[in-house]
C-alpha cells in the first residue's frame, strides 16, 4: 500500500505532525503578544487580502485537486489516449474545446494539467486546456457579459481571444516545447494501491505542492496590491501603448481570479476597451499565483518559460481582437 | 514523484502525518470562518456552500492521511517519506488568521486605490427602476445605487428624496475636516474589492476612519472637474448622522 513515493525515506523529520501542533498552539496563544505589533493598517490590509486570496482560491483547488486525483485513480492512460485525437496537432484545438466544459478558476486547472501529463496526454494539449479552462468556461464568460452590460461584444473577444491564445502557445508548444520542464509532472505518476488510496494519495499530494505554491502567490499579490500606490494608474490611461501594457502588468501582478476580473476591468473605466481585454485575456493565464503554482506542478523553468510565452502571445492576440471588434 | 525527485524534498518536508495534520487544520479554520460568519471579511456569501465543501474535502483526506501514517508508523518504525518543503506554507494563512484575526477592508486599503465611483461607464440615457418605498422616512440605498443614480440619472429622480445610507469613515486628506462614506463592493473577494465613496456635504461631525455610520441626507449635483480625468463622487447633503456599533455585513 505504498503512494505515489516509489522509495520510502529513512527518517530524518520524525517530529513534523509534533512541530505543527506546537506551531498552532503558540499561534493560537501568541496573539496577546503580538497584537500591538501587528496592529498597523499596512499588516491588516495585506493580512485581509491574503487570506482572501488563500479563502477564495482553496475550494477551486479543492476541486481541481479532486478532479485531478479521480483522473489519476479512474482515468487510465489508455482511455484518455483513446478519447484525445492521435495527431497532436489537432489535439491541441480540441483541447482548446474541451476547456469550455470546466466552469471553475485557474487554480483549479494547473492540478489537472499536470495530472493530464502525468497520464500521458500530449503536453501541448494539456497545457492548452490549461490556458483554455479557466478563461473560456461559462461561469467567466457570463459574468464577463454582466460587468460589460452596455457592450456585449466583450465577452465574445474575450472568448476569440483567449481560445486563439490557448491554441497559439499549445501549438507553439509543440514546435519547441522540451519536455524536461515538465520534470515533476511526468515524475509524478500514482503507483499501486487501491482505488481509494491512489485517489487519496493523489490528492494530498497535488494539494501539498500546488497549495503551498498558492501561498507563496497569494502573498505576493498581496503585497503588491498593499505597495502599488495611490492614483498611479490614473495618469497613465491616455497613451493608448502605454495603457496595454500596463494593464497586461497588472493582471500579472493582481493575480485576481477569473471569475472576478471582468468586474475589475468595467471599473477601469479610464482605459481604452482595448486594453481592459487585455487585462482579461492576460490574467487567467499568467498571474503571480500561477506563476507559483506552475512552478509547483511542473518546474521552476517551466514557469518562466510559459509564462513569458503566454504573456506575449496573449497580450498581441487581445490587442489584435480588440482593436478589430470593439 | 521518482526517488531523485523525492531527494530534493529537504530534510525540512512535511512527514505524512504532518501533512494530514494539516489539511484537517485548514478543515477546522474553513469551518469556524463558515460558523463565525468572518468568511464574509474575505469572500462573497456565494462561497459559502463550496467553503464548507473544500473543508470537509480537506478534513476527510487529512484524516484519512494521519491514520495512515500512523498505521504504517507502527509497522515500520524507521521508514517514511516527506513531502514537498513548500508544503508546510499551507500553515501560512491559518498562522495570519490565528494572529491577525483579520479585519473586514477599510481606510487603509482606501487611501491606497485609485480612486473610482462605480462600475457604469458615463453614458447617457441609463434608466434606472423607480426608487424602493421610504422607511422612517427616508429611502434606503446602496452606495453604488446612490452613486449612480447621482451621477448618471439625467431624468433626478434623487432630487428633494431623502434617501438613507450605510458605509463607514474614510477621512479626505485634501480637505481637513472633510470625509467620504466608503463601502467596498467586491465581485469575488477582498482582493478585487473597490471602494464606492460618497461625500458629504453640510453638518458632519468628527469621525475617526473606519466608524461605521447611517446617515441621512439628500442629493446635491456633483461638481464636475475641468479637464474630465478626475473620478466624480456623489455628493451628499446630509441631514443627519448616528454612529452605528453592531456592522453589517462589510461589503456591498
Amino acid at each position: 500500500m505504498r503512494t505515489t513515493t516509489t522509495q520510502p525515506r529513512r527518517i530524518t523529520s520524525d517530529y513534523g505532525f509534533t512541530f505543527l501542533a506546537a506551531a498552532l498552539l503558540l499561534s493560537v496563544l501568541g496573539r496577546p503578544l503580538v497584537a500591538d505589533w501587528l496592529d498597523t493598517g499596512a499588516v491588516r490590509t495585506w493580512s485581509t487580502i491574503f487570506v482572501a486570496i488563500c479563502v477564495q482560491a482553496l475550494p477551486f483547488l479543492a476541486l481541481g485537486v479532486a478532479l485531478s486525483g479521480i483522473i489519476a485513480a479512474v482515468l487510465s492512460p489508455t482511455f484518455l489516449a483513446r478519447v484525445v485525437p492521435k495527431r497532436p496537432v489537432l489535439a491541441v484545438p480540441f483541447a482548446g474545446l474541451a476547456g469550455i466544459g470546466l466552469p471553475g478558476c485557474e487554480c483549479g486547472s494547473v492540478p489537472i494539467a499536470g495530472r493530464l501529463v502525468g497520464s500521458g496526454v500530449n503536453p501541448a494539449a494539456a497545457l492548452t486546456f490549461l490556458l483554455a479552462a479557466p478563461a473560456v468556461n461559462p461561469v467567466v464568460l457570463i459574468a464577463t457579459a454582466v460587468a460589460f452590460p452596455n457592450s456585449p461584444m466583450v465577452w465574445v473577444a474575450r472568448f476569440c481571444a483567449s481560445m486563439i491564445t490557448a491554441v497559439t502557445v499549445g501549438w507553439l508548444w509543440l514546435a519547441f516545447g522540451r519536455t524536461e520542464l515538465l520534470d515533476k509532472a511526468l515524475r509524478n505518476v500514482v503507483a499501486d494501491g487501491s482505488r481509494w488510496e491512489r485517489f487519496r494519495a493523489a490528492c494530498v499530494h497535488d494539494i501539498l505542492h500546488a497549495g503551498g505554491y498558492l501561498v507563496v502567490g497569494a502573498a505576493a499579490a498581496a503585497t503588491l496590491q498593499v505597495v502599488v500606490p495611490r492614483r498611479v494608474l490614473n495618469s497613465i490611461g491616455s497613451n493608448a501603448a502605454v495603457a496595454i501594457l500596463t494593464l497586461a502588468i497588472l493582471a500579472v501582478l493582481l493575480s485576481i481570479c477569473s471569475e472576478a476580473d471582468a468586474f475589475v476591468a468595467s471599473g477601469l473605466s479610464q482605459f481604452s476597451m482595448t486594453a481592459r481585454l487585455v487585462f482579461m485575456v492576460v490574467g487567467p493565464g499568467v498571474d503571480l499565483k500561477l506563476l507559483a503554482l506552475q512552478a509547483g506542478v511542473f518546474s521552476r523553468r517551466f514557469a518562466v518559460v510559459f509564462g513569458t510565452t503566454t504573456f506575449v502571445v496573449a497580450t498581441l492576440t487581445a490587442t489584435v481582437i480588440g482593436t478589430v471588434m470593439l | 514523484m521518482s526517488e531523485s525527485h523525492d531527494h530534493r524534498h529537504s530534510r525540512l518536508g512535511v512527514s505524512d502525518d504532518a501533512q494530514g495534520g494539516l489539511l484537517v487544520a485548514l478543515a477546522v479554520i474553513g469551518y469556524r470562518l463558515i460558523f463565525t460568519g468572518e468568511y464574509l471579511r474575505f469572500v462573497q456569501g456565494r462561497m459559502k456552500w463550496p467553503l464548507v465543501v473544500a473543508s470537509t474535502v480537506f478534513f476527510v483526506l487529512g484524516a484519512a492521511t494521519v491514520a495512515k501514517a500512523w498505521r504504517t508508523k507502527e509497522a515500520t518504525t524507521t521508514q517514511r517519506h516527506l513531502g514537498p518543503a513548500v508544503g508546510w506554507l499551507l500553515g501560512a494563512p491559518i498562522a495570519v488568521l490565528l494572529l491577525v484575526a483579520p479585519a473586514p477592508l477599510g481606510a487603509d486599503f482606501a487611501n491606497r486605490q485609485a480612486v473610482r465611483t462605480t462600475r457604469l461607464p458615463q453614458s447617457q440615457n441609463i434608466t434606472f427602476d423607480p426608487l424602493p418605498a421610504p422607511t422612517n422616512g427616508a429611502v434606503d440605498l446602496s452606495l453604488t445605487d446612490y452613486s449612480e443614480r447621482a451621477l448618471y440619472d439625467s431624468t433626478e429622480g434623487l432630487a428633494a428624496v431623502p434617501v438613507r445610507l450605510l458605509g463607514f469613515v474614510v477621512r479626505d486628506d485634501e480637505a481637513p475636516g472633510g470625509y467620504f462614506l466608503t463601502r467596498f463592493r467586491i465581485a469575488c473577494c477582498a482582493a478585487d474589492a473597490f471602494a464606492v465613496q460618497v461625500s458629504l456635504k453640510g453638518k458632519t461631525g468628527d469621525y475617526a476612519d473606519d466608524t461605521w455610520l447611517e446617515v441621512v441626507g439628500t442629493w446635491t449635483p456633483t461638481q464636475t472637474t475641468a479637464d474630465g480625468t478626475e473620478f466624480l463622487r456623489a455628493v451628499m447633503q446630509v441631514s443627519t448622522i448616528t454612529e452605528i456599533n453592531d456592522r453589517p455585513d462589510p461589503y456591498e
